[in-house]
């Protein structure tokens, strides 16, 4: 056992499948990372709040696709049976104006691509803040649930930062239509 | 062989058998101490096991997880002097207090049935170690054991550097938050310039002041993040500079959690507000 303890590498197991790899003495991993308590609470709460941004993301996101899925269905219905002549009666509810098709597809194609990267920001955020609580709950050292959370975390700002420049764009575009 | 990682802080069956043990969180000596011949007297005990009392309870109301996490949290948490009273039961069960030893400066009496015990208030004063700070331990052996090996986890100074994946995630996580912070400076900048040629209108301030705000956190995680990321802190450093940087990031999910929370209930609510409507009309 002394033996084990002065050698001047360590070897760590890899709980999630992959072999077993030798590190530097030198040099610690974020799970080694020694958090008091009060450190603990504020990244538990940062999780909680993590976690339920990114399942109300992943609702948005949801909710986005199906409703550019149920303008999908409305638009082919109506063009499947579309009435040749406009009932006085029952005028339609939304009028599109001087739109074509293929506008009208490019709009539900960057309706659609925003709504996928919202449920991907949600799934990692969620990713994210399951990861960051096991690290806090959990006793066991070996698996690397800080680095998955940080990378999780990672991609999710870099979904939300191409979210914001789409949206600065459009605000743009709007401004220089107007 | 194999040597498994240090492993961290968790609890241990063999903690909970020794947790019987009361906290005094103070920075001052209590009155009654003072004079060296009334140390042991009754009166001054009494006085200060009434006050250890109180403070093990606001620990415990604190800490809210049980009176185990409570008096770890106190433990951990200190920041002036932590004095620990022992609390033993003779074989009648009746338990005796007796004020820490450091407190009179004289060493603690030599029982006659308990072998004397090398207590962590003679070892040398660490440098994150609790060893330094004035704990005087029990006496007995298994409770010398259940706090020892957290003191004397943090009693061994940890220099060592972050190892590449970790560098390379924190790194990561800091190029995204700088991203995002200069792309939500853009936007506010953008909507605040239009309020100075007076072009922007009420929802502009909005979506600037927010951007704002949205941006604050994420510079700030940015660089505790940046810091710890560096080499040279210890990883006491590390790990305080690593929570503080996750816990700026708390602002940021909860505007926007809010907010999310907000569209979409106004969302649904709009929806079947419509829709009974139209189903009525």
């Amino acid at each position: 056992m002394e033996a084990a303890l002065s050698a001047p590498a360590e070897v760590s197991v890899d709980t999630r499948g992959a072999s077993l790899d030798t590190r530097d003495a030198s040099t610690r991993r974020l799970a080694e990372l020694p958090f008091d308590p009060r450190d603990e609470r504020t990244i538990d709460g940062t999780a909680r709040w993590m976690g339920m941004l990114g399942r109300f993301q992943v609702l948005a996101g949801a909710l986005v696709l199906l409703v550019a899925v149920g303008v999908v269905v409305a638009w082919t219905f109506a063009a499947v049976t579309a009435p040749e002549i406009e009932s006085d009666t029952t005028p339609p509810l939304v009028r599109l104006g001087e739109v074509s098709t293929t506008q009208l597809g490019w709009a539900l194609g960057a309706v659609v691509f925003v709504g996928l990267l919202v449920l991907r920001g949600g799934v990692l955020l969620t990713d994210a803040a399951e990861d960051l609580e096991h690290h806090i709950h959990a006793s066991d050292d070996a698996a690397p649930y800080l680095e998955d959370a940080l990378d999780s975390l990672a991609k999710a700002f870099f979904i939300d930062a191409t979210l914001l420049g789409l949206a600065g764009g459009a605000l743009v575009w709007l401004g220089s239509l107007s | 062989m194999t040597e498994l990682a240090p492993q961290r802080r968790a609890r241990r069956p063999e903690d909970d058998a020794t947790a019987p043990f009361s906290l005094e969180r103070t920075s001052s000596r209590p009155p009654a101490m003072d004079a060296p011949g009334e140390e042991s007297s009754v009166g001054g005990a009494a006085e200060h096991v009434e006050r250890s009392a109180e403070h093990v309870e606001r620990a415990v109301e604190r800490a809210g997880h049980g009176p185990h996490q409570g008096l770890e949290d106190a433990l951990d948490d200190h920041d002036g002097v932590v004095h620990l009273v022992s609390r033993r039961s003779d074989p009648s069960g009746r338990v005796s207090l007796e004020p820490p030893r450091d407190w009179a400066h004289e060493p603690a009496p030599v029982e006659d049935h308990a072998p004397e015990e090398p207590s962590v208030l003679d070892a040398p004063p660490a440098e994150h170690g609790i060893a330094g700070d004035g704990i005087a331990h029990d006496e007995t052996p298994g409770a010398a054991a259940s706090v020892d090996h957290g003191a004397a986890r943090r009693s061994e100074p940890d220099t060592r550097r972050l190892d590449r994946a970790g560098v390379r995630a924190t790194r990561f996580l800091t190029t995204a938050l700088a991203v995002d912070a200069l792309v939500l400076l853009t936007l506010a900048s953008m909507t605040l310039a239009r309020l100075r040629y007076e072009a922007a209108g009420a929802p502009d301030l909005l979506v600037g002041l927010v951007a704002l705000v949205l941006a604050l956190p994420c510079l700030l995680g940015a660089i505790s993040l940046f810091r710890m990321a560096r080499r040279g802190s210890s990883a006491t450093t590390d790990a305080h500079r690593f929570a503080q940087g996750i816990g700026h990031l708390r602002a940021i999910f909860v505007i926007k959690a809010t907010v999310l929370f907000a569209t979409l209930g106004l969302g649904c609510f709009a929806f079947s507000l419509v829709a009974s409507l139209l189903a009525v009309l």
